[in-house]
């Protein structure tokens, strides 16, 4: 076995230029969602499906990530014009005015993400 | 299922004591960083393709897993699960590359894919640990690990185990006694396990290293420091909670706390470990008992390194004498033990509320 055989030609170039390959694919994308408010500031990955309450001027502002996008479910304010739609993707944004909350959702493979989009 | 002979056992636990010694050898050579290593212990497994049957090859896959495992005092910490990972996948790779195509394949491609396959493995286990972002080494482990497979495989090559072994039996004595103290020492795995403060587990840590000191283990402050530090930066790179400065973020840091002193503890924990005799004939006891001898050949012989390395490898004759001596100091530490699992009971008290 100590001389080289013929599929080793293969194999072994193939293993060496792999990792090579997969270097674009590896730096990883994860969007994470940056709340905004009076408090300060938090900072959750967007994959994770969970619900954050903030506080603001006007009372509470609860704001809902699930299945991989961002929404605010409730909010103390007057009018809650922030409470209709959902953001999933960067650059989208959810603003709570009243409350002073801004919800935005950043990728953290800036670049990529804004040549795509 | 085929019986083993004698000739087969003491085959199984030549190898996999080969495996031990190289390992102790690799560790004895400088290296650039403390976690890179050549993967110098896998030689054996490349000479044990055409010496065992793919049965057999498994066992050696694992014994040798557990004995390091055991031997550098890791085997109850996630370390060891890390290890297993890597060591299935590098055993199943090898066992199917070689016996599907040996004929049109030499070894160096055989060690290189399972190189290949144990760094991703291993990758993928300590993720686990340390989030998905730890996946981004995947290329640079992936490239390391060819190369070393490549290397392992050219000394394989070049140097040759002894063909047979003899094993002068000794009167292998049962021990007893080691019941009780594995028992209290899954006690206090357990405790670290479902602990979430991080006072307790702090606490747990600490008297794990006391443990450390009672049964006369080095405590190499800075493998714990560089553990720790990793698994907090790992969780970081995935911000979560308030951000309490710059990339610092109040979930995360709690998190990556928490899961560096359980991985820590749990090392501690594992380290007096080391110090466990399998006693008896068995395989294992066996595999130990020539690995002793083995180094000693090793580290007493002069010369060159391969010099020493042939010098190792043209032993054929073993001697398997009783142990022993290494339970009292274990038995030492009881008091320590009781307070683990007595903080177990604690942390499990504290689960109820």
């Amino acid at each position: 076995m100590i001389r080289a055989r013929a599929l080793d030609f293969v194999i072994i170039p193939l293993l060496l230029a792999a990792p090579f390959l997969m270097l674009p694919w590896s730096g990883g994308s994860s969007e994470s969602v940056r709340i905004q408010c009076e408090d300060g500031i938090y900072v959750y990955p967007l994959s994770q499906d969970r619900t954050v309450t903030v506080r603001g001027p006007a009372g509470n502002t609860v704001v809902k990530i699930e299945s991989g996008s961002v929404s605010i479910i409730w909010s103390d304010c007057p009018n809650r014009t922030c409470m209709s739609g959902s953001v999933s993707r960067y650059p989208g944004t959810l603003v709570c005015l009243p409350n002073r909350v801004i919800v935005t959702v950043e990728g953290n493979g800036g670049d990529v993400d804004a040549a795509s989009y | 299922m085929p019986r083993h002979t004698e000739n087969d056992i003491n085959l199984i636990s030549y190898l996999a004591a080969l495996c031990l010694t190289f390992s102790i050898i690799e560790s004895s050579l400088p290296h650039a960083l403390p976690f890179l290593r050549l993967g110098l212990a896998n030689i054996p497994l490349l000479w044990a393709l055409d010496r065992l049957g793919k049965r057999d090859y498994l066992l050696l896959c694992l014994i040798k897993w557990l004995l390091s495992s055991v031997i550098s005092g890791l085997i109850a910490s996630p370390f060891a699960l890390v290890a297993l990972s890597g060591s299935a996948a590098s055993a199943l790779a090898a066992l199917a590359v070689y016996s599907c195509a040996s004929r049109w394949v030499s070894l160096y491609s055989v060690s290189a894919v399972s190189s290949f396959a144990s760094g991703a493995a291993q990758l993928a286990a300590s993720s686990l640990f340390l989030t998905g972002q730890v996946m981004r080494l995947l290329p640079l482990v992936l490239a390391f690990n060819t190369v070393s497979g490549l290397i392992t495989a050219f000394v394989a090559l070049h140097l040759e185990p002894a063909e047979s072994i003899e094993i002068d039996q000794g009167c292998g004595k049962e021990e007893r006694g080691r019941g009780w103290i594995l028992a209290l020492h899954a006690l206090g795995l357990l405790a670290i396990l479902l602990n979430d403060s991080l006072i307790l587990l702090a606490l747990s840590f600490l008297l794990s290293l006391l443990l450390c000191r009672l049964s006369g283990r080095r405590i190499r402050m800075w493998f714990y420091l560089a553990g720790f530090v990793c698994v907090v930066f790992f969780n970081l790179l995935v911000p979560s909670g308030r951000v309490l400065w710059g990339p610092v973020t109040s979930l995360a840091l709690y998190e990556g706390v928490s899961r560096g002193l359980r991985l820590i503890a749990l090392t501690a924990l594992s380290q007096p470990l080391a110090g466990l005799d399998p006693g008896g004939k068995g395989l294992l006891a066996r595999t130990l008992a020539i690995h002793g001898q083995l180094s000693q050949t090793f580290f007493s012989s002069e010369g060159t390194l391969p010099r020493r390395v042939r010098a190792a490898l043209e032993q054929r004759v073993f001697r398997q004498s009783t142990a022993g001596g290494k339970r009292e100091s274990l038995a030492a530490a009881l008091p320590v033990n009781l307070l683990l699992a007595a903080l177990c009971l604690l942390s499990l008290a504290l689960r109820q509320m």
